[in-house]
Parts: structure tokens; sequence; C-alpha cells
């Protein structure tokens, strides 16, 4: 959007950040990102309250969910912005739409609660968009190494697992690259596939 | 914010956000008024009938013919190589 429509358009892009609660989305959003993560409101109607939420009562309509988003200029005229998804699966409905036309996604992994990802990566599989698996190594520890969690999650031998310290800024930065990359791969590969 | 302010002030907030051709995603929009990402989709959607900002649609991968959604993904990634 523009206040006066400008010569040049602005493209943007956009990355996904799912995975569990308490993994790191938030973090890796904010050591990236140039401008402090905003967290963004999304109305929730009671089409998106699951079953385990009727304690809110018949009468609680609405409610609202948080939503990590960043930005990274890649050039003057190309902005990246980074979308962190709500924990909770069950708000995920909404983000169709924000997942439409994303580069792909980062599933962050906890290796100590791998399980909190398989609703991300069936989500992502589901609607074929691309996405990597990195492993947030808290304190340093790495609990399995990359192809027990390939293992453990059965994903594709294609789907890059990576490690990352969500903390830090070129540690985050390499998960972005090594997503860019695997995605342009997937674009040459499939360019060149017999039909 | 902007939440309690008169009818307009989140029109005038918006068009600041939006000077001089700067391109603001709806999303930030939101995030900074605090606004739900749907109200602020009516906000900004009444300002374009009006004519005080330009909409752009989101450049989307799906929609781009192959070369250049690879163009783009080339420049992103040689973006956050040069981070
Ligand atoms: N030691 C360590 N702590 C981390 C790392 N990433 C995130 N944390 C911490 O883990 C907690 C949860 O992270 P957060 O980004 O809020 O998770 P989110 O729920 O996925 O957004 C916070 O207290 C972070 O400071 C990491 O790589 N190493
Ligand atoms: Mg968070």
């Amino acid at each position: 959007m523009s206040h006066r429509p400008s010569a040049g358009r602005v493209t943007s892009a956009k990355i996904v950040i799912a995975g569990g609660f308490g993994v790191g989305k938030t973090t890796l959003v904010g050591s990236v990102s140039e401008i402090t993560p905003l967290t963004t409101e999304a109305i929730m109607t009671s089409a998106g309250v699951g079953v385990d939420d009727n304690r809110q009562g018949p009468g609680k309509m609405t409610t609202t969910v948080a939503m990590d988003f960043g930005r990274i200029s890649i050039d003057r005229d190309l902005i990246l912005y980074l979308f962190g998804t709500p924990g909770q699966t069950r708000f995920w409905f909404m983000w169709d739409e924000l997942v439409r036309g994303a580069i792909g996604a980062v599933v962050m992994v906890d290796t100590r609660r791998l399980a909190d990802c398989f609703a991300a990566i069936d989500f992502f599989e589901h609607r074929r968009l691309p996405y990597l698996i990195a492993i947030n190594c808290f304190d340093g520890m790495q609990y399995h190494n990359a192809q027990d969690v390939r293992d453990a999650l059965a994903i594709s031998s294609d789907v890059p697992v990576v490690s990352c310290d969500a903390r830090n800024r070129e540690s985050t930065k390499n998960v972005l690259i090594s997503l860019v990359e695997y995605v342009l791969t997937m674009r040459r590969t499939r360019a060149v596939a017999p039909a | 914010m902007m939440r309690g302010g008169q009818g307009g002030s989140e029109h005038q907030y918006i068009a600041e956000m939006c000077d001089g051709g700067r391109v603001q995603s709806l999303a930030e929009i939101a995030a900074r008024m605090q606004l739900p990402l749907g109200v602020a989709r009516v906000i900004v959607a009444d300002m374009a009938t009006d004519g005080l900002v330009a909409v752009y649609e989101p450049t989307s991968l799906d929609d781009e013919t192959d070369a250049v959604g690879t163009e783009l993904l080339e420049r992103v990634l040689s973006g956050l190589r040069r981070l």
C-alpha cells in the first residue's frame, strides 16, 4: 500500500515460522528482524474455538491470538516478512491466507518435545508448502542428531534438517538461507523433471 | 493507540505510515495500530475507495511464472547472504 503510488513497485516475500509453544519462534523472528517483532492480533470467532475451549462459555464469541511479525529489507524494493504462527493448532485455519504465496516455512523443533511439531509438518505437507526442520539447540545441546530427528518425524529424505540457535542472528540467517536454497533447488529439479 | 480516537484518526495514521510512497503491509499496519487484521483490512479498503491509498496485491509465488519466481527467490537469497 502506498499513499501516493510510487514509480517502482515494491515486492514482498514471506516466510512462515512454525513449531510448538516455547520452541523459539518469537526469539528467531526477533534475532533477524530489523524491527522489534510486532505481535499482531487476529480476531477469532467461535468457529475457531476448539472443543477444549468451551470453558469460556457460550457468550464468548471472540478471542484474540498473537502472531509474531518481523521484517527484513532485502533491497530498496524487496521486503521479506517473517510470520510466526501461533502455537495452538486449532487457530491455524486462519493462517491459510498467510501461507498463500509464502516462499516456505521453517518448522522449529525442540528435540525434548519432538511431537510438538507434528501438526505443523502435517499442515505444510497438506498445503504443499516447502518447509525445513530447524532444531533449536537449547543451551548448545543437541539431544538427537539430524538423522534421528528425520527418522522420528518420518519426513521425506529431501527435507533439510538443520540446527540453529534462535537467539543468534547469523544462525537464524543461515536457517532462512537454507530454506530459500532448498526451495530454489526444488523448483529447478521440478523444471527439468520429465512430465 | 489509535483505537479510541475520533473517526478518521485511523485513516490519518495509516496515511502517515504510507507517506512519501512508502509501502506497508496490512499485517504491519494492523500490528502497529493494535487492530485485528480483518479490521485493518476493512479500514484500508475504505481508504482505497476514497483514493487515499493504493493497494497492491502481494506478489504471490503461486501466481508467478517459474522464471519470475526463481528470480525473486534468487534476490531474496543474495539479500540474506549480504545481511
Ligand atoms: N537456551 C536457549 N533458549 C532459547 C533459545 N531460543 C529460545 N529460547 C528461550 O526459550 C523461551 C521460549 O522462546 P520463544 O521464542 O518465546 O518461543 P515461542 O513460544 O516459540 O515463541 C524463551 O525464554 C527464550 O528466551 C535457544 O536457542 N537457546
Ligand atoms: Mg512466541
